[in-house]
Order: C-alpha cells, then structure tokens, then sequence
C-alpha cells in the first residue's frame, strides 16, 4: 500500500489478533521503527509509516514467512462494562435471536468479548466474541444521532458508542462508564487486544 | 544555535497535562476578526493513535507549512505536535531533537524564550535569508513544527494583542494588510501591538498558512494542537471572536533559521498525481484501469482536508462477484474508490479504516500540490507501474 506502508491480509479476525500481537514483538524488538503504526481491522494488519525500501523489504520477507497460528487470545487485560440492557433496538435483536429480551441481555453478558481494532470514530472498538450465529443486520435506516455509551451490536460484532454520532448498529443497552476521554491517559480504555465482559446492571447503578 | 527552552522535564506524554500550560502570563494572542470560510490550527498532526481510530490531522500543504514557521523563527519544540506521544525516531541520524522536548515548551516557562522581544530591532539582516542548518535532519515528511493557521480561500482578519510579533503567510499567493497597508507574502512580516493583519482572497491555489512567532500556544489533544474536523478533536474551526493564545516571542536571532524545504514555487495549473499501484486494484474493470491512467479527471469542489475528491473522469467500474471489502487500514495518499467509480485521495484528516477499495496510492511528496489545486483544476494519475494485473 504505497511506498511506506504494507497491507497485510489473513483469513480470520482470531489470525489478525496473533499477527498483529507478533508485530507488536517485532517492534518491541526494533526490527520495525518506534514510529511505525500497526492499524488492525476486520482481516488485515496494515504496518505505515516504513523508513525506507529496506525497512519495506524486510518487512514484506518476514510476512510471507509468518505461519498463521492461535493467537493469545486469552490473555489481554479485562475490562468489565457495567451495562443497562434497555437499548430500543433490543426487542428486535431478541426476536432475531428468538428470545426474550431479558434472556437476549444475558447471552449477550454470558459472552467474552475482545477488542479486534477500532475504527469509525476515535475510541470505536469493534468487538469480537459474539457466536456467529448471532450475528444482526445492521439497521435499514441509520440513526442521525446515537447517544455516547451506547451498547450496539451489528454483524457479529458489538460496539461502544464513544461519543454522539451517527449510526446504523442495533442499540441493546447502554452504559456510562466513560470508554473515550481525549483529555485522559489513556484516551481509550478499548485498545486492541483488551477482553471485554459487559456486565448487566440496572439504571443507577452503571457509574463508577 | 541551541533551543530556547532550557532543560525540558521529561516530557510528559499527557495532552491533559499540556492543557494545562496554555495562555502565557503575560502573554500575547490574536483575536479573530474575521474567521474566512474555513480556517483551523494545525501542526504535524498525530501520530501512534491510528490503532485507535483517531486521524492523522495536520497541515495539509506540509512545504508551506514549513517554510512558514521556518519564517518567523519557529523550530522543533516550539509550540507544537508531538507532546510525547510517539517515540523518538529509533533509526537514523536525529539526535537532540526528539519530539518529546515539545512537551517542555511550556509558554513562559522559558525564560530565554521571553528575553529578545524587542521590535523594531531587526535592522539590516533581512530575517529570511538565513540559509539555515536543515532543522529537519533531512526527514522527508512534515517535521515537527509549530502550530499555524490554515486559512481555506483566505478571507481572515485578526488583530493581535499584548506585545508586538512576527508573522509570515505561506501556501497558496494571497494578498496580506497590517492595518490596511499591503506587506510581504511569504516572508516574516513585523506586526505591532494592536495591529489588524488582514488576509484576502487567495489569487491562486486553496489553502495559504499563517505562523507567528512562537506558534499558537491552544491546548494539545492527543499530542497535537490540530483541528480534525471529521474525528472532532482539537480546537473548533476559527469564530469570530476566538482568541488564539501565542507562545513565548522567539529570539530575531532565530529568525529564517533552519530552513529544511522550500515552498511549492505556484499552485497547479494542472495537477500530475504518481499513483502506486494495489493494494486493490484487483477489484476493478481491467478496461477502467486502463482508462484511469490515460484520461484526466478534475478536482470536484467536495473536496475537503478528509479528501481529494475527483470529478468529470472515468468511473473505475469493480469486478462483479467480489461482494463488500472488510474495512481495512488506510494510509494518507490512498485512492479509493466509492461505488461510483470516482477517485478519493485521501488526505490528512481521512478515516483511519475504510471499506472502499483502494486502488493506489499517491506518494505523500505529491499531497501538497492536491492541497493547493483549486476545483476545477485538471488532475492526472500517473501510475508508477502497470496497473492493470
């Protein structure tokens, strides 16, 4: 992908997890620069900001040797998500489920979620730990404005509203811990990698 | 030449923590009189936060952008990007002037920063033509700078307050007035107290940049004082009435110091745009490949610091069968291409993933000429190599 960057693409999000955790090595280790950028998403790792054509190389020589394998997947840090399971899309999304929607909240808590990348906005983590056959359409009609801490699911993956802005996911709940702070270090508490559990609570009770 | 700021703390990495130095005291700032269509702070923009969705930013005419701050005597740690939050670069040559002194750059806490503000004292040295040490080490990218204004279509009036600067207006030919009296473009101009500096209509290209001394001093987010204007961060786009804080007045020594890079020398007539190839030009009409690389295109009035959106070409038709492209990373200068076939060259502030295919990529030396080129302006990809497979 140009003349600083490589795309590199694999078949499964559990394969973008281990490859961009043995990026994470490699830089750690200096064979990638300290300013490299690694920038997952659904079923690629693109590496930007490559010195030079050696760099670019080497790095593209190391690629096509990489053997996919199974990702640590269980070892990221935990982030528990205090959440209310009112969202107005939920008595849909249990329909499709065909559950009630108290019974779709708690299969949506039983699960282990993580962070696969973010994307759409700043803060917006695409979660992965859904089983595909939950997997929901997105909404036929976007939403001009969905609240900041909304808990939204589409395809099979599940998503924190990180501040007010569009969107066309399926709202299930919410919560009000705050996932997004510009102004905090670490602006993000969902960073690729982070295991997720959403922990259902009732209104009141979701602040920290 | 040694860096005014003596011995910066360790950086700290917090943009909350670089919040907290703005507003010099005493200090100088412009008051917008006049805001024009469209103008935001920016400066080498964000870097090591893509993982988390947030955009790059930054001034898009990086040449002008330099030259600029190169102008009024502004240099790495200067009111800036880059508080700490990447690393130092690991490889090559550049010592001394790792990022992470920008976050030292509290205004006013340098107390040689402050001395050598004497107007009017500048006689004989023409301030520009110092040849200058190549601050940039020889980087080929935006190097850290101070914070200016980008000015889309000109059209600003400020006026500044408490104590006199230096300023110096780049980019894209525009006509500046301090208090209704014509001065130099592209060079450091001497402003006084008070004065109202006016920037008109540009008479060619899009976007001109205005650096003062000291940069302007507004609040880091996420180690950069850019506006974003899709990811909304950074400080909202000028109002009338916005008042912009400076930081500390630079040495007249420093003045012209450091030049690393000269300015594009006139906006496009017509605009020539190298295009690697891939990562997804599989995904398209072998014929419409062909057709991309012979016949021109124009720059649509769309167009945006996300992108360079272009118009009246061929539409790149995809292969049939191929189904929707899982979002993927995306890297300044990709060209990607919407369902209707017509090219997007991604600029500074474009989304960090996208679900478009991206048929190429233009080499970041090419994006300032795409900053500059009015709409309308007649555009040609040149592939570097056989685009179609």
């Amino acid at each position: 992908m140009g003349p600083r960057a490589l795309l590199a693409e694999v078949t499964t999000d559990d394969q973008v997890s281990a490859l961009l955790a043995d990026l994470v090595l490699r830089q750690q280790a200096g064979a990638l620069g300290a300013d490299v950028e690694l920038v997952p998403a659904a079923r690629t790792v693109l590496v930007d900001g490559l010195a030079d054509a050696r760099e670019r190389t080497s790095l593209a020589a190391w690629l096509a040797a990489w053997e996919p394998h199974a990702g640590d997947t269980g070892t990221g840090p935990l982030l528990e998500v205090p959440t209310v399971y009112d969202g107005e899309d939920l008595p849909e999304v249990a329909a499709l489920w065909g559950l009630s929607p108290a019974d779709a909240a708690r299969r949506h808590a039983a699960c282990e979620f993580r962070v696969a990348f973010c994307g759409f906005s700043p803060g917006f983590a695409y979660l992965t730990g859904l089983p595909a056959d939950l997997a929901v359409p997105r909404r036929a009609t976007p939403r001009t404005r969905v609240p900041a801490g909304s808990v939204a699911v589409a395809g099979a993956y599940t998503g924190v509203y990180p501040s007010p802005s569009p969107g066309g996911w399926q709202l299930i709940g919410h919560t009000t811990l705050r996932l997004w702070d510009e102004q905090r270090t670490p602006a993000a508490l969902l960073t690729p990698g982070t295991r997720v559990r959403f922990v259902p609570v009732t209104e009141g009770a979701t602040g920290r | 030449m040694t860096e005014h700021q003596g011995g910066s703390a360790s950086g700290s990495a917090s943009g909350s923590v670089a919040s907290g130095s703005v507003a010099p005291v005493p200090g100088r700032w412009f008051v917008v009189v006049r805001p024009g269509p469209l103008t935001t702070i920016q400066d080498t923009g964000r870097r090591g936060v893509a993982a988390l969705g947030v955009p790059r930013a930054g001034a898009l005419d990086g040449p002008a952008f330099r030259w600029a701050n190169t102008l009024v005597g502004n240099r790495d740690g200067d009111a800036g990007g880059h508080a700490g939050v990447v690393a130092a670069q690991a490889a090559g040559g550049r010592t001394g002037d790792s990022p992470d002194t920008a976050a030292g750059s509290h205004p006013g806490s340098g107390a040689g920063g402050s001395l050598g503000d004497s107007p009017d004292t500048a006689a004989g040295g023409h301030p520009g033509s110092g040849a200058g040490g190549r601050a940039g080490g020889g980087r080929t990218g935006i190097a850290p700078g101070a914070a200016v204004l980008e000015a889309t279509f000109g059209g600003l009036a400020l006026r500044l307050v408490g104590g006199a600067a230096w300023i110096a207006v780049t980019g894209a030919p525009t006509p500046v007035h301090v208090d209704g009296r014509a001065v130099a473009f592209s060079a450091p101009v001497r402003v006084r107290e008070g004065a109202l500096v006016e920037i008109g209509r540009p008479v060619a290209g899009v976007r001109c940049y205005l650096a003062v001394d000291g940069g302007f001093a507004v609040p880091r987010v996420l180690g950069s004082r850019s506006t974003d204007l899709l990811a909304g961060l950074g400080p909202d786009q000028l109002h009338a009435g916005t008042r912009l804080p400076l930081g500390p007045p630079r040495r007249l020594d420093s003045l012209g110091q450091g030049a690393d890079g000269s300015p594009l020398a006139a906006p496009p007539r017509e605009l020539l745009l190298r295009l690697t190839p891939g990562p997804r030009r599989d995904w398209f009409e072998p014929e419409s490949l062909a057709a991309l690389a012979r016949t021109p295109y124009r720059v649509s009035p769309a167009s945006n610091r996300i992108g360079l959106r272009l118009t009246d070409g061929p539409p790149l038709r995809r292969l049939a069968g191929l189904g929707e492209l899982p979002s993927e990373g995306m890297v300044l200068g990709a060209v990607q291409v919407p369902p209707d076939g017509m090219p997007v060259v991604f600029l500074a502030d474009h989304p960090t993933t996208g679900g478009y295919p991206v048929v190429g990529v233009v080499p970041e030396a090419d994006l300032a000429a795409a900053a500059q080129a009015a709409p309308g302006t007649p555009v040609r990809l040149l592939p570097t190599a056989r685009l179609e497979p």
